[in-house]
């Protein structure tokens, strides 16, 4: 059957009806799910490894990783979860390859635009001591941390993509906060 | 750390419901996750870089490539495993899978295959893969004489196929008889199915 070429054009069509678009031999309408997810990957990147260039490589790679399991991606509707999960094993292979915490010092952080000077130079602050603290936790534990804090995932979730169990997930994320809650009386 | 600041974070409290002495450390967590949400700049360069790499793959999609690549004769012996755990019990030429959208003119023909998994007290069974858009409803297997083996015949074309068996519509089972697997990328493991064409059909 010949592809509806209107629904290929259309930024705002929902995942699933992208891939279906992909799977049929429309491979331009990657780009679609390349621009909504890229943000939601490069920042889980840039707090995993603390380095925008080295961030931008592994998103860069997850993405053409994605494409070429597309096959494989099971439920459509949640591209962008299983790309984190592409982009979190990838990470997560980077940092213990590198086998030792690089100072998180790289990024300029971006704080969000639509916060006034004083909110943002207080984010930026926070970004910067956060960027430091997570740097000094445990691959697992960061990772973790991220996914359950940031991506706001269930632990179900996070077990699925990780492979770890969700009471081992649950006690790396106490560990991370553990770590993370002495830093913060420091600067209390 | 306290223990119910941890609840809090998990979500199990309301900062309200807090000791009155945890507020302000709730408050110093809730900043601290608020700069971690942070969204990031978008980078208008990955797209580009991103659909050059696919551009290359256009005129032969990866997951065709790789089906292709599977289906090499270096392959031959762990293919024809799977074949026979797969159990061809039918050679039916001009067939068609239902699931067959893809254009593509191996589709042709189709064997059909059969899908077996020992499953006893489950309440449904299907199976989900390539073949079928990794629908999970599409492709039931039945259990009709209730002894816990379910089954189904299904058309596949030839190439190599990648599927799971899915349990009461929520749980994702690997065929623990395939000979072949694959990383799906959630940390398990998709079996792999190759079925062949023979060279001339049965009569």
């Amino acid at each position: 059957m010949e592809p509806d070429s209107s629904a290929a054009a259309a930024p705002d069509a929902d995942d699933e009806t992208i891939i279906v678009r992909i799977r049929d031999g429309d491979a331009e309408a990657y780009r679609h799910l390349v621009r909504r997810h890229q943000p939601r990957l490069f920042r889980y990147a840039v707090r995993m490894t603390g380095d925008a260039d080295v961030a931008m490589d592994l998103v860069q790679n997850a993405f053409i990783r994605a494409y070429e399991r597309l096959d494989q991606c099971r439920e459509p509707g949640r591209f962008g979860q299983w790309a984190l999960a592409i982009l979190a094993n990838e990470s997560r292979h980077h940092l213990r390859r590198r086998r030792r915490h690089q100072p998180l010092d790289r990024h300029t952080a971006s704080p969000s635009p639509g916060f006034g000077p004083a909110r943002q130079a207080e984010q930026r602050e926070l970004l910067d001591i956060l960027s430091g603290a997570l740097a000094r936790l445990p691959v697992d534990q960061r990772e973790a941390f991220l996914l359950r804090h940031m991506e706001g995932l269930s632990y179900a979730d996070i077990s699925g993509m990780t492979g770890a169990s969700v009471s081992a997930l649950k006690q790396r994320v106490h560990r991370a906060r553990e770590t993370l809650e002495v830093l913060l009386q420091e600067i209390r | 750390m306290h223990t119910q600041l941890h609840e809090y974070l998990e979500g199990d409290h309301t900062a309200s419901a807090l000791a009155e002495e945890l507020r302000s450390a709730a408050a110093d967590w809730d900043a601290l996750l608020e700069a971690v949400r942070t969204p990031e700049r978008p980078l208008p360069w990955l797209e580009g870089r991103v659909m050059h790499a696919v551009a290359a793959h256009a005129a032969r999609p990866a997951w065709r490539g790789r089906l292709r690549a599977l289906a090499r004769p270096r392959y031959a012996a762990a293919v024809a495993a799977v074949v026979v755990i797969a159990a061809a019990v039918l050679l039916r030429p001009a067939a068609r899978a239902p699931s067959a959208a893809r254009p593509d003119p191996v589709d042709a023909a189709a064997i059909f295959v059969q899908f077996a998994l020992e499953a006893p007290g489950a309440r449904t069974v299907s199976v989900t893969g390539s073949f079928n858009q990794w629908s999970s409803r599409a492709t039931p297997l039945t259990d009709v004489d209730g002894d816990g083996v379910w089954t189904a015949l299904v058309p596949l074309g030839p190439g190599v196929h990648q599927y799971m068996f899915v349990v009461d519509e929520v749980e994702w089972v690997t065929d623990p008889r395939a000979g072949r697997y694959v990383d799906d990328g959630f940390g398990r493991n998709n079996a792999v199915i190759a079925v062949a064409m023979p060279s001339s059909p049965a009569s």
